[in-house]
């Protein structure tokens, strides 16, 4: 599974793309978007521009949330794209 | 507010709204013209700053909005019509009311202004609706207000690549939502492309701007858009067929980034620091050393001062705090590096005080905080203007609002700017605003140094007699004489720091001509001769009125409509003339319009019928004095009053004005062809030069502007008929008047020769003696003394008496008095 939302904490990982977007926003907002506390992308190897867009919208909505950075140097640079970077968030 | 910034703030303000007017004017000629719409856009960027200062908010809110509309034209979002232009004046007229505001503290409503804005706005949006959308592909906006936003270490590079000559270019592309359906990832297929294609990222990002909130969220659609600063590679082409993929599927924008793209235009909101002491270790750096004067030194103290400043830029988390223009110090001190390495001067000797000025720049920026913070100049007009001074003519230049289509995504040189630059704006501290009451006042200083100048020489001839020493009686002389010449010096310097050209107010009728001939429906060009001419201000300031009179009637009265023009044989526009030349020491101003003239007959039987004229008066009026009696009160040859002229009160206040500037006014016209009006004023009133004469053993003055020449005249020459006599001259025969009898003194007999000074005004003064001449202050005399006609004013002499000054017009009456007392 290339997501996970749980109380609190939304686990992404492998490859996050337009294939799991639907499912993944959908149990967001089940759970409550506001509720998250930490955005856990340790384990995230690829993701496509709309996978971003999840991210993106997730930083914009929670601008207090904790983020794990992932060990993947493209899906870094990525994530530099939309302004995560280390040190940030 | 403070007197002093206030005062400072209405003075900036009254120029700049000036130089708006004119732009504007000329921007409706010219919707073009890159260099008046960065100008007009400077202007109301630098009245917004000023007006946030001393907390004009009226003047502060309309500026940013009218700041707004000249972004949107010169990035080619608007364009320039009629319409707009109409607009903007009334803005602009807003604007002026707003600035008097803070004066009188009486602001336009918020009512007002906010219904200009929309107005202005609503525009805005009128065109985007009416103005066919091209296809995506050739999208040509120039969207660039974001490069500023990127990060600082990505501009620095920006700059790096762009004064290296590389062709950069800014590339958004926005998909279409439908996208992801297409089982399509745009990011990596343009990742993909640009690499296929040769060119190399300097910068990428996905803009969320269009991003909806989490209630609108669809995450199958593509809301964000990729923007990418690319560096060409020598040939575009590849690049373009590998982004072929995706041009029916996305807007496309590019355009190439020039230098002073990468620069904000104004504070940009959302970057703030919160460590403000991290800026002191820039700040010292900057401010706390005298900087090198050679090149190489001076290039590697400013290498330091972007490195440092990384350093702390870095260091800083922008969130929350003190906002100011870290970022922009830095990129300034790296161009002004580049520009020392790579550019040619254009500046002569000048490069020291450049260097000075963009320091002084970049400390203010350091010390600009907050959101209410303007600093003089902005980063990107800044960066402007040194491109313009060190690659003067190249392709760095900057030519806002030109978006190359992406089908001609070249990314060469940009346009060379059309027509002459304006004045560097870093060179423009030269010029030093001094309130005109301490220019008075010197002038009034020099005046007393004159009367001090001439008493001394008066008791110099005294004591010479006096004085046994010739060496001592020498040397005197000679340091009388020295401080002769240094006074006239001081007198001709303060009286030339007043001298301004009558340009400043024939530039105010651009307008007003432009307003009422639409009103009117005719098509008139006012074309300017003279415009340098020279005059002392308070001179130029009067005869704004007069002008103004003048003006009026000619577009009123004179000017046809253009069918009528066309039945004449005449170019449907008209054409009005204001002019201005030296003649003598006097300065002739004129209002010449070719319109249908002057109906002389027409004015008689006016005059007749509002009683001002007999008929039998009429019939001996030469032509001349006919045309004259439009300058009688009252006298209006209109047949409706309008809004515009025809109340017949404008030009007896024409002659009012220039008389009391001592100046004089005559016409001419020829019908069916057009009139004349001209104003001759004295260069300065400060201070004149007086002749000096004697009646009745009483000593008084007439100006020289009022005297034609001095004749002596026998007995044969006059002509008695009673008090007053004719005075055969080589040329022709005068009325001469006796000043001993005009003065109510019993007069000396003359003898054989009689003394005549000739008037200007055709009338002779007979006098006992001609004493000399002085350059004296005349001033007005208070009291029933100063209600006198017979007198000008009063004047200090060297031997320290008061020397009345006679007034020329009043001979004139008196010699109808003296008929009329002989009849």
């Amino acid at each position: 599974m290339a997501f996970t939302v749980r109380a609190n904490e939304l686990v992404l990982s492998d490859s996050f793309n337009i294939e799991q977007v639907k499912e993944c926003w959908s149990d967001l907002k089940a759970t409550g978007l506001q509720e998250l506390h930490l955005l856990h992308l340790k384990d995230l190897n690829s993701i496509d521009q709309a996978g971003l867009q999840i991210v993106f919208l997730v930083l914009r909505e929670c601008p207090g949330i904790q983020v794990t950075l992932p060990t993947n140097t493209q899906v870094i640079k990525l994530l530099g794209l939309i302004g995560l970077k280390g040190g940030e968030g | 507010m403070g007197d002093d910034l206030r005062d400072t703030f209405l003075a900036e303000a009254e120029e700049l709204l000036e130089q708006i007017g004119d732009n504007l004017l000329w921007l409706e000629k010219q919707p073009q013209d890159a260099e008046v719409i960065d100008s007009l856009f400077r202007a109301f960027h630098t009245l917004k700053g000023s007006a946030g200062l001393v907390g004009c908010e009226a003047v502060k809110v309309l500026s940013h909005g009218l700041e707004d509309v000249l972004d949107d034209i010169r990035s080619g979002r608007r364009q320039v019509d009629t319409v707009l232009i109409n607009r903007l004046l009334s803005a602009t007229d807003v604007l002026k009311e707003a600035v008097a505001g803070a004066a009188t503290g009486e602001a336009p409503a918020a009512e007002e202004i906010d219904g200009l804005l929309c107005t202005l706005r609503e525009g805005a949006a009128g065109e985007d609706r009416t103005t066919p959308r091209e296809p995506a592909w050739h999208e040509t906006k120039g969207k660039y207000r974001d490069l500023p936003l990127m990060p600082l270490p990505v501009r620095l590079d920006l700059l790096q690549a762009v004064l290296q000559g590389r062709q950069v270019v800014f590339i958004r592309v926005k998909c279409c939502q439908e996208i992801f359906f297409r089982g399509l990832d745009p990011l990596r297929l343009f990742q993909s492309a640009v690499e296929a294609g040769g060119a190399r990222f300097l910068h990428l990002a996905i803009s969320g701007e269009d991003l909806p909130g989490p209630d609108d969220f669809d995450p199958e659609r593509c809301y964000v858009a990729i923007e990418a600063c690319l560096q060409l590679p020598v040939e575009p082409g590849g690049l373009l067929e590998q982004l072929e993929f995706i041009r029916d599927d996305a807007d496309i924008q590019v355009f190439p980034v020039s230098v002073p793209m990468l620069f904000a235009a104004d504070l940009v909101t959302g970057r703030t620091v919160t460590e403000a002491g991290q800026l002191e270790r820039v700040k010292q750096l900057v401010a706390g050393t005298p900087w090198p004067e050679d090149r190489e030194s001076l290039t590697a103290k400013l290498g330091e001062l972007v490195h440092v400043g990384l350093v702390v830029a870095g260091a800083s988390p922008w969130t929350g705090g003190v906002a100011c223009y870290l970022e922009e110090a830095i990129l300034l001190g790296r161009l002004l590096r580049q520009c020392l390495e790579r550019g040619t001067p254009d500046v002569g000797s000048d490069l020291r005080r450049v260097v000075e000025d963009v320091k002084n720049l970049i400390c203010e920026y350091l010390d600009c905080h907050g959101a209410d913070c303007y600093p003089s100049l902005p980063p990107r007009t800044a960066a402007e203007d040194l491109l313009r001074l060190f690659f003067p003519g190249d392709s760095l230049q900057p030519k806002p609002g030109v978006v190359l289509p992406t089908g001609e995504m070249k990314a060469g040189p940009l346009p060379e700017a059309a027509g002459k630059t304006s004045p560097p704006a870093l060179l423009r501290s030269e010029m030093l605003r001094v309130d005109s009451k301490k220019i008075d006042k010197l002038m009034e200083l020099a005046g007393e140094l004159v009367i001090i100048k001439n008493s001394l020489a008066y008791w110099m001839r005294l004591a010479q007699t006096s004085i046994k020493d010739q060496e001592q009686a020498q040397a005197l002389k000679e340091q009388q004489l020295a401080l002769a010449r240094v006074t006239r010096e001081i007198q001709e310097a303060v009286a030339g720091v007043r001298m301004v050209p009558i340009g400043q107010v024939f530039h105010k009728f651009t307008r007003f001509v432009r307003d009422i001939s639409m009103r009117l429906n005719k098509e008139v060009d006012l074309v300017f001769q003279g415009e340098d001419t020279e005059l002392d201000r308070n001179v130029v300031e009067s005869l704004y009125e007069p002008l103004l009179h003048l003006v009026r009637n000619s577009l009123d009265h004179g000017m046809e409509p253009p069918e009528e023009r066309r039945q004449a044989g005449k170019p449907l526009r008209g054409t009005l003339w204001l002019r201005a030349y030296h003649e003598g020491t006097r300065v002739s101003v004129e209002v010449e319009d070719d319109g249908r003239g002057i109906d002389v007959e027409r004015v008689k039987a006016k005059a007749i019928a509002q009683g001002l004229l007999s008929v039998e008066e009429a019939i001996q009026l030469s032509r001349q004095d006919a045309l004259a009696l439009i300058f009688r009160p009252g006298l209006s040859t209109a047949d409706n009053i309008t809004e515009i002229s025809g109340r017949g009160v404008g030009m007896d206040a024409v002659i009012s004005v220039a008389h009391g500037l001592g100046g004089s006014v005559s016409v001419d016209s020829v019908p069916g062809s057009g009139t004349r009006i001209k104003i001759s004023v004295p260069l300065t009133v400060a201070t004149s030069r007086v002749l000096i004469v004697r009646a009745a053993a009483v000593e008084t003055g007439i100006t020289m502007d009022d005297v034609e020449k001095i004749v002596y005249l026998t007995r044969e020459q006059l002509t008695g008929m009673g008090k007053v006599k004719l005075g055969n001259t080589q040329n022709s025969t005068v009325p001469v008047l006796s000043l001993a009898e005009v003065l109510g003194l019993p007069g000396v007999e003359a003898g054989e020769e009689y003394r005549v000074v000739l008037l200007r005004n055709g009338i002779g003064v007979q006098v006992e003696a001609i004493l000399g001449d002085e350059d004296m202050v005349i001033r007005k005399l208070p009291g029933e003394i100063g209600e006198l006609p017979l007198y000008k004013g009063a004047a200090l002499r060297g031997n320290g008496k008061v020397l009345m000054v006679l007034d020329s017009k009043y001979f004139k009456g008196w010699l109808g008095h003296g008929l009329y007392r002989q009849s």
